[in-house]
């Protein structure tokens, strides 16, 4: 066995121009495909992220009542005590009050119905990322009196530009209200409907307005990290109210991540396929050219089992060296690639509106590697198999005689 | 004798002042008195009424004709008669709440108060503008300018400026007031930057329920060019007796 491993090993290098082209061959395209599942799980992540500090956070509490009729009356029950257990729970990072209803909205030229958050300046700049969203003016502050922050969309539709006066209705536990405000920023999002549909008031100017105080429709929560979501929902204890993590009110991110696992088999598995086409062919010829070698062998005695060996260790060595190299060189690139992120502000603009910031981080997944190196090992083998056949076939009194 | 000119010249001028100072308040309240005797023309403690729609666009025009009901400022109910499409259709306003009614699909629905802003039934009026008459009273301090005549009739040109607080997004309005009959024969409305935006234009007067009113309403969105609404009231009632049952989520259903 070793000897065959040997003499595999000398055969390879029989012919270093071709082995090394093949070898090349497999270095790129593994290297290739790695890469690009690595800037595709970056875009994901980034992708992730962008919804669930813009508008998901990892861990959302509401009235049970809350749902879609979003009305003001819908407080979450004993705010008090849920907000004393936040405090306590150590995965928790941060947490933000808010309060969400339903209004109008109006300028002098058009009106909108929207959704209002009335937020905490200082809890929900650590939950939610609205003021690098912005694209014009600034953040609510506590100087300005009643700002108001909306959507790109919502303000090129209400013909509004920053400082301009709007004012808002709304219905606070059957009264209504209605007052004025200040455009103080305006923000790009990609989540779908955020920029024509939200916008963002002062949570003291809510309660100024309605005398309602010291309460909450929803606390967004973000966790210390991913697993410890799951840790912080089974941890609070909120009688009438539901708390939902972020694959509960979005599944379609988590199917994406799910997806990825998949999508990683589908695209090194094209990669690969076509990488063993090249194979196949070398092999091909490496049989063609030593048939009279192949003959001799068996002539002298060699059998089918060890002539079947032999091609395939020279198959599986050729992938066994293009791929750890194509793995490591990758490896080394998205490492690199992870600290300083790929800057494609230059595409920016339009990754913006996909919820993703100009910069990406690439990575991979600690197993990722382990399974493509897999893969390679079993395309090697397959594509020993036709060849090996070829060789199998051979007749030895005939395959001496060959040119 | 040239001091005794002077101080006298001096304790006129004093005089003038004072007077020219408690003139101007009186003014002021003057153009509020004039608003709210505008307003209380309009509105009969109860009201029904027989009117068409007309939405202007330049590329097309629609017309709507419907009956309406109202009681003080607080009960509404509008039933759609034209065009066969939306025959039946009814909204009804209960105090701050809008209800409406379609029969096709035979469902009730309570408007949000986000749908409030937004055009009623397409029309450049809003749910807004048709729920909230009153905050022409209150919202904005109001200064009486100089007359002038439109449609041959003599009107008061009055300025409002809302109040600090107010929720109003305009920066301004002119109202043009009939001074023999009180009635809205025209209105400017302003944005912030004193840009016209809206205009709306009375006309069409005759008698209508005992009361000489502008029959025919226009808004025109002044930056979009082509674009009207017209309202023109076809037949008005007032104090005919009205119950607060008659505004009723059943009686939807039921009136015709």
């Amino acid at each position: 066995m070793l000897t065959l491993i040997k003499i595999a090993w000398r055969n390879i290098w029989r012919n270093t121009l071709r082995s090394s082209l093949v070898i090349l061959s497999m270095v790129i395209g593994i290297a290739a495909g790695i890469l690009f599942l690595g800037i595709a799980y970056g875009i994901n992540n980034k992708r992730m992220e962008a919804s669930i500090y813009s508008y998901l956070s990892h861990v959302q509490i509401h009235n049970k009542e809350f749902g879609e009729r979003m009305e003001t009356k819908y407080y979450i029950p004993n705010f008090e005590s849920v907000e004393a257990q936040l405090k306590q729970i150590p995965e928790v990072k941060a947490y933000a009050p808010r309060y969400v209803f339903n209004g109008g909205i109006r300028s002098p030229r058009a009106g909108q119905g929207i959704i209002i958050k009335a937020i905490d300046i200082g809890a929900d700049s650590l939950v939610s990322n609205l003021k690098d969203l912005l694209i014009e003016g600034t953040y609510l502050d506590k100087k300005r009196t009643a700002p108001i922050i909306i959507g790109e969309k919502l303000a090129k539709k209400l013909q509004v530009k920053i400082g301009k006066k709007v004012t808002v209705n709304y219905l606070s536990d059957g009264v209504e209200v209605a007052s004025s405000f200040k455009v103080a920023g305006i923000f790009r999002s990609s989540a779908l409907g955020m920029e024509e549909r939200t916008a963002f008031m002062r949570r003291d100017d809510f309660e100024a307005q309605t005398g309602v105080s010291g309460q909450a429709h929803e606390i967004a929560i973000i966790a210390t990290s991913l697993p410890a979501v799951n840790v912080i929902k089974e941890k609070i204890v909120a009688p009438g109210s539901v708390v939902e993590s972020w694959t509960d009110l979005a599944p379609e991110l988590e199917l994406m991540d799910v997806m990825m696992d998949k999508i990683i088999f589908i695209i090194m598995g094209i990669i690969l396929l076509a990488l063993s086409f090249g194979i196949v062919n070398t092999m091909l010829m490496v049989i063609l050219e030593r048939t009279r070698e192949l003959g001799m062998l068996m002539s002298v005695g060699m059998n089918k089992m060890k002539i079947f060996l032999l091609v395939l260790f020279e198959t599986v060595m050729l992938s066994a060296i293009g791929g750890p190299i194509g793995m490591l060189f990758s490896s080394l690139m998205i490492n690199y690639l992870h600290k300083t992120g790929i800057d494609l502000s230059s595409v920016g603009e339009g990754l913006k509106t996909f919820g993703i910031g100009s910069t990406i981080y690439p990575k991979l997944l600690e197993g990722d590697l382990l399974r493509i190196g897999l893969m390679v090992i079993c395309i090697g083998i397959l594509s020993a198999i036709y060849p090996a056949i070829k060789a199998l076939k051979l007749k030895p009194a005939e395959a001496v005689r060959a040119i | 004798m040239h001091i005794s000119i002077l101080t006298k010249t001096f304790r006129t001028g004093i005089m003038l002042l004072f007077s020219l100072a408690i003139l101007q308040p009186s003014l002021a309240q003057d153009a509020k008195e004039i608003m709210v005797k505008m307003n209380n023309k309009l509105r009969g403690n109860t009201s029904k009424s027989e009117m068409s729609l007309k939405i202007i666009r330049p590329s097309w025009t629609r017309e709507m004709k419907m009956k309406s009901w109202a009681k003080a400022n607080s009960y509404a109910m509008v039933l759609i008669t034209y065009p066969a499409k939306e025959k039946g259709i009814v909204f009804l306003k209960r105090n701050k709440e809008i209800w409406n009614w379609i029969p096709s699909i035979e469902r009730n629905i309570k408007l949000p108060p986000s749908m409030m802003m937004q055009s009623w039934m397409g029309t450049d009026f809003t749910n807004d503008d048709l729920v909230n008459e009153s905050s022409i009273i209150n919202d904005y301090t109001h200064k009486l300018l100089n007359d002038s005549t439109i449609e041959g009739r003599l009107c008061w040109k009055i300025e409002l400026m809302p109040k600090p607080d107010a929720a109003v997004v305009w920066g301004k309005l002119f109202i043009w007031i009939d001074q023999k009959d009180y009635m809205q024969l025209r209105t400017e409305f302003y944005d912030e930057d004193g840009y016209l935006v809206n205009i709306m234009k009375g006309s069409n007067i005759k008698m209508l329920g005992g009361k000489l009113l502008p029959s025919k309403m226009e808004m025109i969105p002044v930056e979009e060019e082509g674009k009207k609404t017209v309202m023109e009231y076809h037949s008005l009632q007032f104090d005919m007796p009205l119950e607060d049952s008659f505004f009723t989520t059943q009686n939807m259903k039921r009136i015709r």
